[in-house]
């Protein structure tokens, strides 16, 4: 122990701290000062950044008795009392913030850079924030924000147009929970800090697959301060997101099938005996044949070996085959005048969201648990939670509290998840569990390493007559969303093109490995990948523009696909054209100098699972209202704010339909107890569903309201009009102003309710496999980025993103902008520097050192389009925009290295040595 | 989880030379703590004793005197970076600490520590976890090299960005210990060996950096990495020529030690690539491949001896 003395925004603490403390350690759990985050613990995300004596100091790499006599600025001693400093104004006005879990490190980090240089270029800032990691932003907006804040501080003033008019969809608003996330007061699941809590740490399996012999936990159980050990066999019950997966118990019973899955539990005092407990535990293993790869686990499993799961299929690891099939593809590839089938290889890639997984546990007196968690889906996990537990649905409450990003990473129930809620009922003590960088590695739920063959035919004149794809995907050891995985693989296939020949085969094996699931794109990102990279080369080989040749392959609005997507608004062309024409394309493609190029490609994506994942008539979203005395209005809704705004989204179309300003409204979200249910942030599906939702709770709220009005008034409910926080009627004798309304309208009944809810029409054929994909809308969008190659070392450098994405209409065109420049930019990565790395079962980059998200540094200047083709069902004319624009990235780098170099890309991550054989193979030249 | 026993700040070399002494079975230095803080989460680094040497004023800043520029070890990469000095007569030593880490790192990473960082590898830089699950390399104990199966060697990779280019510079470094001061060139301070990199008693201090000012270099400087920030080195490449056109060619992330080989100007370039791909036991322990760093070594050296002839 160390005794210390800290100013911490000017105030004096004396501590005593263990020697070994980190002082972000000690900033958050002994001083409580938890807006400083933890989101690595090697230096390498930056979400820690504090000011010691002025200058940064990564908290997490600095000993706390080394900041003896120092004085610290965390992000909490940044505003003066409510007065934000301008940067963090900026930042709030900008939409730099969006799960805001690298803000607070991002504000200390710009605040100490703007000191030093107070007239900054954009490279400058860029080169000031590459040691904070953004896994939202695409950086753009905290560019802007500190560019601005600069000007601010110079002491001119920067103008940010006023966009504040008479409605509210379709004004730029910063979200709702900005100027929390900015100060550091929002809490994070890990940031709650229960009173008399004990700390949970796993035994993580060793071994890719192997049998449980033996688990002795005697000496870890006797440790002073351990409270529990807990194994396997204590929770039997099986669970998955999915109904039909149901293939994964919290913790390891009887065999081990990936590193990392957990097998034993303890809960302690504190977070080191918990981890010197774990590593008392002796766990007896006898080695099982592993399965690493697809081709392994396509192989018939050996009479002496095991599969990974009973339900393996074929005599091999096989988890699901999907299929479907329009027209007769063979004939069509002999028949068609022009085709190309080639063979592509994807690496894995894992979501990176920059806060850990992480939750509270409490069980009251009565027996009833409240699990506080970072989860997309609280629905599902409220579920699984009582399913595992064996509880009944009643006495189970999740809570969402600020969520550091998904991306689909937090959208299934997770084994810590439910072994935190289990121990807090047996040993009656609030329990926290955040897991380290490398367990969320370990945890995945990534996109699939994929292996495809897609061949695509096409008329003399460019039109696509017929594509055939064979897709393998590598599921790692559990199901997870695997099953829709496999489905989407194929199916996605049948947009943004018209194509009548159409067919795949698509299979997801188990490996021994973490399990895969759904991440941004789901399912869709690598077949468009195929897609958009072999018509590049048709194109070619027809000798049509790129550009031209997807133009002319567009299906219309209004339509149905080969396998009766019902496509209704379609902005496709909108988007194609309009990156063609900002990015210059006509001027630079074929013809810009060797190692310089440009590319195209295309996208679009479902807007909503039209059906939900476990069948019943239930809503997909139901959103309840409420108005009392004091004018307040409160939605209570499901829907998970993951960062992407979905809590703003819901204010402001309330606030349009009441004609009220958004400060009147309080969103109460994802809570089990009081919000009803909404399925989830997946599938893009919270705009459309919830946002509907919330549309026709407002409609009914209005009404109700107007219908008391008139009650009280003697007034005709047509002769009333509710605009502005102000009922008037048409003769101007009623007059009255939002709290007198109110009064009204609560006359006699009291506070007034409302529900609104979504269901999706019914869509699709009657074939098998129909439902797989459907969606009341789809999104649309197109990409062309520019990249320099240095012929020398094969090393890409994407210098512009020119996308615009069709997302129906932008109910906050500052939301969504950040929605697709973190989508291009999160492609980016996938494009370019994103693996997950194996050796024999191992991920050997489990860290954010070597698993290379990109930098500020490495995000190029995104110039963002906004389609808005007015969906006529999406609310307002929405629809998604937080997936789809991922799609055509990727694929476009990959096509603007072709133009600029000669090389085809067929496998991700694009290797800088895969472009050096390619240019030796062609001799360096185009 | 390691536990820290005693945590000393020192303000001077003396205070801390003495407590080296009292704590010579387990402890370590620590300056800006970047690198043995990162040792230290993955268990590499587990002494019972850190002594903080941060604090020792003497130790920081940068001035020239007799026509020779001494750097303080604890001058952060940050100051190096932005040095009107240094930025001056070697902006390629500027460049190189700009090139280490983020820009957050090189706030409180120290020159000193930079040419002492711990050596990497793909098997070595994981948590325990990891490594338990794989029996251990031989750096932290094992039998073995588990990148290459040698029971004898370990491969792990120098990383230092600074000390290439303070190699082409011909820098000397000063060393104290109990016994008193002395000064001997950088490269004397290592011992290409991947389980102990250095030939440095661990209760000695780097003291001083210093660079002779007397003969006008030009230098080549590039850094091999995925990402512009945060990322260690695949292959850094110092190259220098002087006056009289002897070059100097310093790589570091492509073996154990730097590979520092000594030559003409207007030498054969083929020739001394395959001096330096000899002298580099680069083996598979990165992100990328040997193959590929191994061809770098080639395109950086071309690259380098091209850019230093055009120079004036
Ligand atoms: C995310 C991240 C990225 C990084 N990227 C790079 C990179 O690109 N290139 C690179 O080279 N490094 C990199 N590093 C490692 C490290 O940050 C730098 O090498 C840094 O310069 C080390 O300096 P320090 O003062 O922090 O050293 P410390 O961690 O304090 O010490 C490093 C070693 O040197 C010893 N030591 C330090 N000073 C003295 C002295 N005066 N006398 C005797 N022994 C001493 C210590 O005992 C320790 O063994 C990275 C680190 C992180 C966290
Ligand atoms: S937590 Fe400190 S840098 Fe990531
Ligand atoms: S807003 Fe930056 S990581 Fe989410």
């Amino acid at each position: 122990m160390k005794e210390l003395h800290l100013i911490v925004n000017g105030r004096e603490h004396r501590l005593l701290v263990d020697a070994g403390a980190t002082l972000a350690k000690v900033l958050r759990e002994k001083l409580g000062l938890t807006g400083t985050k933890i989101g690595c613990e090697q230096g390498s995300c930056g979400a820690c950044t504090v000011l010691a004596d002025e200058r940064p100091a990564l908290s997490c790499l600095t000993p706390a008795p080394a900041c003896d006599g120092q004085s610290i600025t965390t992000i909490e001693g940044v505003a003066q009392g409510r007065v934000l400093h301008p940067l963090q104004e900026e930042m709030v006005r900008h939409g730099a913030i969006q799960c805001g879990f690298c803000t607070p490190g991002m504000v200390m980090s710009a605040i100490a850079f703007l000191k030093e240089n107070a007239h900054p270029t954009k490279n400058e800032i860029r080169e000031a924030i590459s040691g904070n990691l953004c896994r939202c932003t695409g950086y753009k907006k905290i560019i802007a924000a500190i560019e601005a804040t600069a000007i601010r501080l110079q002491g001119k003033t920067t103008v940010m147009p006023d966009k504040s008019g008479n409605s509210m969809v379709g004004t730029a608003q910063p979200l709702i929970d900005a100027r929390k996330k900015v100060t550091g007061s929002a809490k994070f699941a890990d940031d709650l800090q229960e009173k008399d809590s004990l700390q949970c740490r796993f035994l993580r399996s060793p071994h890719a697959h192997a049998r449980i012999k033996s688990i002795d936990k005697s000496t870890a159980e006797k440790i002073a301060g351990v409270r529990y050990v807990l194994t396997g066999e204590e929770l039997p019950e099986k669970f998955g997101v999915l109904p039909i997966s149901q293939d994964q118990t919290a913790l390891a019973i009887d065999k081990v099938i990936y590193i990392g899955e957990i097998v034993a539990a303890v809960a302690a005092d504190s977070m080191e005996i918990a981890e010197n407990a774990v590593r008392a535990i002796e766990v007896e293993y006898e080695l099982l044949k592993p399965f690493y790869t697809i081709a392994d686990s396509l192989e018939k499993v050996g009479k002496t070996d095991d599969a990974i799961h009973p339900h393996c299929r074929e005599g091999a690891n096989i988890h699901k085959r999907a299929s479907l099939r329009f027209g007769d593809q063979q004939a069509g590839l002999q028949k068609a005048a022009c085709k190309i089938e080639r063979s592509f290889e994807f690496s894995g890639v894992t979501h990176a969201f920059t806060e850990p997984h992480a939750c509270t546990a409490v069980c009251d007196a009565e027996g009833k648990l409240t699990l506080t968690t970072a989860t997309q889906v609280p629905h599902y996990l409220h579920r699984a939670v009582a399913k595992v537990l064996q509880l009944p649905l009643e006495d189970v409450r999740i809570i969402k509290p600020c969520l550091g990003g998904g991306f689909g990473g937090k959208g299934d129930p997770f084994a810590h998840e439910i072994i935190a809620a289990h121990l807090a009922r047996k040993l009656a003590r609030p329990i926290r569990i955040v897991l380290s960088r490398e367990e969320v590695f370990l945890t995945n739920h990534g996109r699939h390493p994929t292996e495809m063959k897609l061949a695509i035919g096409t008329d003399s004149e460019g039109k696509l007559s017929v594509l055939d794809a064979d897709i393998y995907i590598d599921g790692g050891a559990i199901g997870s969303f695997g099953v829709v995985t496999t489905y989407y693989n194929g199916v996605l296939l049948q947009a943004p093109y018209k194509i009548d020949n159409i067919g795949f085969d698509s299979c997801r094996v188990y490996t021994n490995k973490p399990p895969c699931g759904a991440m941004r794109g789901h399912g869709a990102v690598n077949p468009r990948f195929a897609v958009e990279t072999v018509l590049d080369e048709l194109a070619e080989e027809l000798a049509m523009d790129p550009c031209d040749l997807r133009l002319k392959n567009f299906l219309p609005a209004n339509c149905l696909t080969v396998g009766q997507y019902r496509i209704t608004s379609n902005g496709s062309r909108e988007a194609l054209t309009a990156v063609r024409q900002s990015s210059g394309w006509d001027h630079k493609f074929k013809k810009l100098p060797f190692g310089e190029g440009v590319g195209v490609a295309c996208g679009f994506f479902i807007s909503g699972s039209a059906l939900p994942i476990i069948w019943n008539k239930y809503p997909q979203s139901v959103v309840h209202m409420k108005i009392d005395f004091d004018g307040r209005v409160v939605i209570y809704s499901g829907a998970s704010d993951i960062g992407q705004g979905s809590d703003t989204m819901l204010a402001m179309i309330v606030a349009e339909v009441l004609g009220i300003p958004l400060k009147s409204i309080h969103v109460h979200a994802a809570d089990t107890l009081f919000t009803p249910v909404d399925l989830g942030s997946y599938s893009s599906r919270v705009t459309f569903m919830a946002g509907n939702a919330a549309k026709m709770a407002a409609e009914n709220l209005r009404a109700d309201i107007l219908a008391g009005v008139a009650a009280e008034t003697g007034e005709a409910v047509e002769r009333l009009d509710l605009q502005h926080g102000k009922i008037s009627s048409k003769d101007g004798k009623i007059a009255l102003d939002w709290l007198e309304t109110i009064a009204h309208a609560t006359a006699n009944r009291g506070a007034l309710n409302a529900t609104g809810y979504y269901i999706s029409p019914k869509l699709g054929g009657d074939f098998k496999g129909a439902g797989a994909g459907l969606s009341p809308s789809y999104s649309f969008g197109a990409v062309i980025t520019q990249v320099r190659v240095d012929s020398m070392t094969g090393q890409v450098e994407v210098s512009d993103i020119w996308g615009a994405h069709d997302l129906g209409k932008a109910i906050n065109p500052l939301a969504a902008e950040g929605q697709l420049e973190g989508s291009w930019h999160m492609g980016l990565g996938q494009a370019l520097s994103e693996s997950m790395r194996f050796d024999n079962g191992h991920i050997t980059n489990a860290n954010f050192i070597n698993y290379r998200i990109p930098t500020s540094l490495d995000t190029p200047e995104i110039h963002t389009k906004i389609i808005e083709s007015i969906d006529p069902e999406g609310p307002f004319g929405a629809k998604e925009c937080g997936e789809g624009a991922l799609h055509p990235v990727i694929p476009a780098v990959a096509n603007a290295i072709y133009d600029a170099v000669g090389v085809r890309i067929r496998k991700l991550p694009i290797s800088p040595e895969e472009i050096l054989t390619g240019t030796a193979q062609n001799g360096g030249v185009k | 989880m390691i536990s820290t026993v005693n945590y000393f700040n020192v303000k001077t070399c003396e205070e801390a030379i003495q407590l080296a002494h009292d704590h010579a079975d387990d402890f370590c230095w620590i300056a800006g703590g970047t690198d043995v803080m990162l040792n230290r989460q993955q268990e590499n680094n587990t002494a019972a004793c850190l002594i903080d040497i941060g604090d020792i004023g003497e130790l920081r800043g940068i001035a020239v005197h007799d026509n020779k520029m001494r750097i303080g070890s604890l001058t952060t990469l940050h100051d190096v970076g932005k040095n009107e000095l240094i930025l001056q007569g070697f902006p390629t030593l500027a460049q190189a600490a700009k090139s280490v880490a983020s820009p957050l790192v090189r706030y409180s990473a120290t020159i000193g520590g930079n040419l002492l960082v711990e050596n990497r590898c793909i098997s070595y830089n994981q948590s325990e976890f990891w490594k338990e699950a794989v029996n251990h390399c031989m750096k932290i104990g094992g039998e073995k090299c588990l990148v290459t199966g040698s029971l004898k060697h370990c491969f792990s990779q120098f990383v230092s960005d600074t000390a290439p280019v303070l190699l082409c510079l011909n820098a000397e470094v000063q060393i104290l210990d109990k016994n008193g001061s002395r000064i001997l060139p950088l490269q004397e301070m290592y011992s290409g060996v991947g389980l102990s990199p250095r030939r440095l008693d661990k209760q000695a201090l780097l003291t001083d950096i210093f660079i002779p000012m007397s003969k006008p270099h030009k230098i080549y400087f590039r850094k091999l990495t995925r990402r512009k920030a945060v990322d260690f080195t695949s292959l850094t490449c110092a190259i220098s020529a002087d006056e009289a056109k002897n070059i100097t060619l310093a790589l570091s992330g492509v073996h154990p030690g730097p590979v520092m080989l000594q030559d003409m100007l207007d030498c054969d370039a083929e020739t001394l690539v395959k001096r330096a791909l000899k002298a580099s036991k680069t083996v598979d322990n990165d992100m990328y491949s040997r193959t590929y760093r191994r061809k770098m070594i080639g395109v950086f050296i071309r690259e380098g001896l091209q850019m230093l002839k055009k120079l004036p």
